[in-house]
């Protein structure tokens, strides 16, 4: 939160404030999300999926700026009720404009406008930079907006920015040379002028017919058919003149400002089209036998069937879904696959449960349980199955090689939640 | 006091114990009337034209200079219809604009800026007040809702783009982004991030087939001008339907719940007032 | 609040009234502005502090601490307020309209314009103020429940309070004065049942949010309901006619006659 807004406004509001909470516990700390969590489970685990997401800062000045870099996958199992990726925005979710961004590409091609045609079951890299604008703690998201399924939140991380907001400017030069200090104040006095000018005409002109005897005084004048008292001669003239003061007024600044702005571009809207990665052949074959939530004890289990087609022993390392990440924590490599400044409240606490940990041999078939257990499914509302018309979830499994080398596969199918309880009861 | 004045003043038979009254009412109208004007103004205009003025970078040749006219000129032309009506009063559309305009630009300091952190470049609103202006001159010297459909409206619609571009040409300029050309009001909204308003969302001009050798601007005012002609009409006529003074007769026991005793309750049932002929 | 100008005048022809009386007082409907005023300011100001900070995640304990409760709270406060009002309306209503004084009625009529002063007042803060600002938060931040930060202040704060004064309006001239106590005024009705069903009509909004609409465009078809609501407040220029019509004949009956009273 930002120090100026806190001092005033919250002063002011201590005694609204006060009366409303007073039989509540006050939470200091500000909310984290951004609205994702209310966003369906099926769309947030099978639609896009970020992965390798990094931030270089995590503290900045008014003016710095800050990368925000990763990869995002395009999940097969695409629900039905979302939109397919024809057209889609990479954006990014703060509470306001209190970052800006300065550059924005997906792989490698500038992402001011909307990328069109994005295929599924392909990824893509991205990256954004951002620069700070208003000081505070902000939680900062990738966001893929797609048209027609809303925006697919990415992973969040705090990012600080300090100094003055004050300080903030944006200066830019513009093609034909005109120098703009700052984008935050251009032409903003230029317009309120005008629109002051044309105001004060509108104002004169309504004081004009307003003080005189108005209301009763004109009504009972038309009824006695004395509508040539209530608009005379010299209202004629005064609006005559007045009509002829608005042309020669837009007119004349209408000419003026065409020949003082020689060169004017459209506003640009054009969407582009960028390639995906190179598709990698998928090395390791995934299918979903069966998949269960128990609800008590927070858990998701997975049993699938593995295939390894690759020439190297292979082990699972990493089960991510809906920005969770749950890792095998015996394997090293999983746990390094974790960049520093990846938010440490979106990788599981506790170590991804296999049925068989030991490598999966070149050729081997493997059915294994995965158990991915965490509180977050909770706090993520990921598990809302009762209320969701398409229970289904899916994620992404990495596998790693002898090599250390990580492969990607997609794992999706139904799921069916465990109210033990409810078994217990029904058992009885 | 005018001469005028003095002399509507008799016309109207006022007492001088009765004229304070007057003025008193008078004053009292003029504030009811401008919260009316302004919020109904302003709830109009906000949720049929509302996006391509919040932003600059919605500000384009195509919807822009078609909408924020045809979306605005509907409630300039109820209000004339009934401040002239009632009053002959030409000052309903003016007043229209120029409390949208007030109350557009109270929200973008207070909110869009105050509250969301987005700078004024990005929210600078445009305004028909010059066509309003217009619309009422042209009504004065017409005395005619006819005549001021036809060439009030036509100059309202033509009139908000050149009026507008006077301070918003600035935005136009071309500049660099990322090494894209792109225009200064675009540029704008790229860099100030809206996580509910993706780039796709924008209901702008998409390419245009035919430019007319550059001069689509003018084709969209001239189509604006043309729908403000039927748009003026149909909420004139809307103005005046409002001002459908009728009581609706009520039974027995609604007259003697309400305090109507005797032969009286009988009285000024339906009795709507006078209803003054439209101008022309 | 109370703002009644003239429920208490005894009955008494002007022409035997020996001392001129105000036929009306700003000072109720000046000291209902400043208190309306503060609720908005102090909304906006709690807006402000909390919007950004505690409202974008409804799933929230502080979503539920910061705006649930402000929400559970004001709805029943202001309808509950405004029961009472509409209650001490109707319990203190004029049972005998035939034997009133030209007077009473004229300051009847300067009481309902009170009233409507009232009522055009708060019905500026959501039409303009924060509807407009409802935009401000739907265009930039992911809307994830129908009981927004923004939704709370403009539809469930704002909405029941033109509402309780528009009903206040309503009921002020069916009790009091005689014109609106023996038929329903056409306008009189429209001007306040139409931009009530505003509070209805979120039903519709909400749904298309809720099923379809997955980004804002505040143009869109889905919200047409609410500028069409809107435009019932023209009816004011039909309530305008039975209004000023009435108090016209009323100056001359209570006020006399100019002796030099021929058209010139």
């Amino acid at each position: 939160m930002s120090l100026h807004r806190m001092s005033l406004r919250r002063f002011g509001l201590s005694i609204l404030l006060a009366a409303m909470t007073a039989a509540t516990t006050l939470v200091s700390l500000p909310a984290a999300a951004h609205g994702e969590r209310a966003t369906e489970p099926y769309i947030r685990t099978r639609t896009v999926h970020w992965y390798d997401v990094t931030w270089s800062s995590e503290k900045i000045g008014v003016n710095d700026k800050v990368t925000v870099e990763g990869k995002f996958h395009l999940f097969t199992d695409w629900p039905d009720a979302a939109s397919k990726p024809e057209l889609a925005f990479l954006s990014n979710a703060s509470p306001g404009a209190v970052m800006t961004r300065v550059e924005s590409y997906i792989n490698d091609m500038p992402a001011q406008q909307s990328v069109r045609q994005l295929e599924i079951g392909r990824d893509y890299p991205f990256k954004m930079v951002m620069a700070g604008r208003v000081p505070g703690r902000w939680h900062l998201h990738p966001v893929l907006n797609v048209h027609g399924a809303g925006p697919i939140v990415g992973p969040g991380h705090w990012v600080e920015v300090t100094g003055s907001a004050a300080d903030y400017k944006l200066p830019v030069t513009t093609m034909t040379g005109e120098v703009i200090d700052d984008l935050q104040h251009y032409g903003v006095a230029r317009v309120q002028w005008w629109q002051a000018g044309y105001a004060l005409l509108a104002v004169a002109w309504i004081v004009w017919w307003i003080r005189r005897p108005l209301i009763v005084p004109r009504w009972n004048a038309i009824r006695k058919g004395r509508e040539d008292l209530l608009i005379t001669r010299t209202d004629d003239r005064v609006a005559a003149g007045l009509l002829v003061l608005v042309l020669v007024v837009v007119i004349g600044g209408y000419r003026y400002t065409t020949q003082k702005y020689e060169y004017v571009v459209p506003l640009q809207a054009g969407s582009f089209k960028t390639k995906p990665l190179p598709q990698v052949p998928s090395l390791v074959a995934v299918e979903m036998k069966d998949a269960t939530y128990d609800v008590p004890g927070r858990s998701l289990r997975l049993d699938v069937e593995i295939t390894n087609q690759s020439e190297s022993p292979m082990r699972l390392g990493e089960f991510t879904t809906a920005n969770l990440r749950f890792l095998d924590k015996s394997l090293d490599v999983a746990v390094a696959g974790v960049d520093p400044s990846f938010p440490k409240d979106l990788v599981a606490g506790s170590s991804l449960k296999l049925s068989d940990s030991s490598p999966i041999a070149p050729g081997e078939k493997r059915t294994l349980r995965i158990e991915a257990t965490d509180a977050a499914w909770e706090i993520e509302r990921l598990v809302s199955f009762l209320t969701n018309v398409d229970s289904r979830v899916g994620g992404m499994l990495f596998f790693f090689d002898a090599k250390g080398q990580r492969h990607m596969a997609e794992v999706f199918g139904p799921i069916v939640p465990v109210f033990t309880q409810l078994q217990l009861a029904q058992s009885h | 006091m005018t001469e005028n004045d003095r002399a509507i003043l008799k016309v109207s038979e006022l007492s001088s114990r009765a004229i304070p009254w007057s003025r008193t009412l008078d004053v009292l109208i003029i504030v009811v009337a401008a919260f009316l004007v302004w919020s109904v103004s302003h709830i109009s205009f906000l949720l049929l034209g509302g996006d391509w003025d919040f932003f600059i970078d919605w500000k384009d040749r195509q919807y822009w200079i078609l909408i924020i006219p045809i979306t605005t000129i509907i409630m300039a032309a109820s209000f004339q219809a009934i401040f002239w009506n009632l009053f002959r009063l030409p000052v309903g559309a003016t007043a229209s604009l120029l409390l949208l305009l007030l109350g557009t630009w109270i929200v973008r300091y207070h909110s869009w800026q105050g509250l969301a952190y987005f700078p004024l470049s990005l929210v600078v609103p445009g305004t028909c007040l010059m066509g309003a202006l217009v619309l009422d001159a042209i009504l004065v010297l017409s005395r005619s809702w006819l005549v001021t459909g036809m060439f009030g409206a036509v100059l309202y619609g033509l009139l908000f783009y050149p009026a507008n571009w006077i301070y918003m040409a600035g935005y136009f300029q071309p500049v660099m982004n990322m090494g894209d050309m792109t225009s200064v009001a675009d540029l704008i909204g790229y860099t100030f991030p809206r996580a509910g308003t993706p780039e796709y969302i924008r209901i702008i001009e998409r390419g245009t087939l035919r430019t007319f050798g550059d001069t689509p601007t003018w084709v969209s005012a001239f189509f604006s001008a043309f729908v403000c002609i039927f748009l003026y009409y149909m909420f004139w006529g809307l103005g005046v339907l409002a001002c459908n003074a009728r009581f609706f007769p009520v039974g027995e026991r609604f007259k003697l719940i309400y305090g109507n005793k005797g032969k009286a309750a009988g009285k000024a049932v339906g009795a709507a007032a006078a209803q003054p002929g439209a101008a022309s | 609040m109370s703002i009644q100008v003239a429920s208490s005048i005894p009955s008494a022809r002007a022409s035997s009234v020996p001392k001129e009386r105000k036929m009306f007082s700003l000072g109720p409907v000046a000291i209902g502005w400043g208190l309306l005023l503060a609720v908005y300011a102090g909304l906006r100001l709690y807006q402000g502090a909390f919007s950004f900070e505690y409202g974008l995640d409804a799933t929230s304990p502080e979503f539920a601490t910061y705006w649930m409760t402000l929400f559970k709270v004001e709805v029943p406060l202001i309808f509950g307020s405004g029961l009472c009002v509409w209650m001490y309306l109707w319990f203190t209503r004029d049972r005998d309209m035939d034997s009133m004084s030209g007077e009473t009625e004229l300051k009847r009529y300067f009481g309902l314009i009170a009233w409507f002063m009232m009522y055009t007042f708060s019905f500026l803060w959501i039409a303009s103020f924060f509807g407009e600002g409802d935009a401000t938060w739907h265009q930039t931040v992911i809307r994830d429940t129908a009981l927004t930060p923004s939704h709370i202040v403009v539809f469930y704060a704002c909405v029941p309070m033109y509402i309780v004064f528009g009903v206040s309006s309503l009921l002020y001239a069916t009790t009091r004065i005689p014109a609106f106590a023996r038929g329903y005024s056409l306008p009189l009705i429209m001007a306040v049942l139409g931009p009530g069903l505003i509070l209805p009509n979120l039903g519709f909004n909400e749904w298309g949010h809720a099923f379809w609409m997955t980004e804002e465009i505040f143009s869109h078809p889905l919200h047409w309901g609410f500028p069409i609501l809107g435009w019932t407040g023209l009816a004011l220029g039909g309530l305008f006619i039975q209004v000023i019509g009435r108090m016209a004949e009323l100056f001359k009956e209570v006020g006399g006659t100019a002796d030099n009273a021929n058209p010139a």
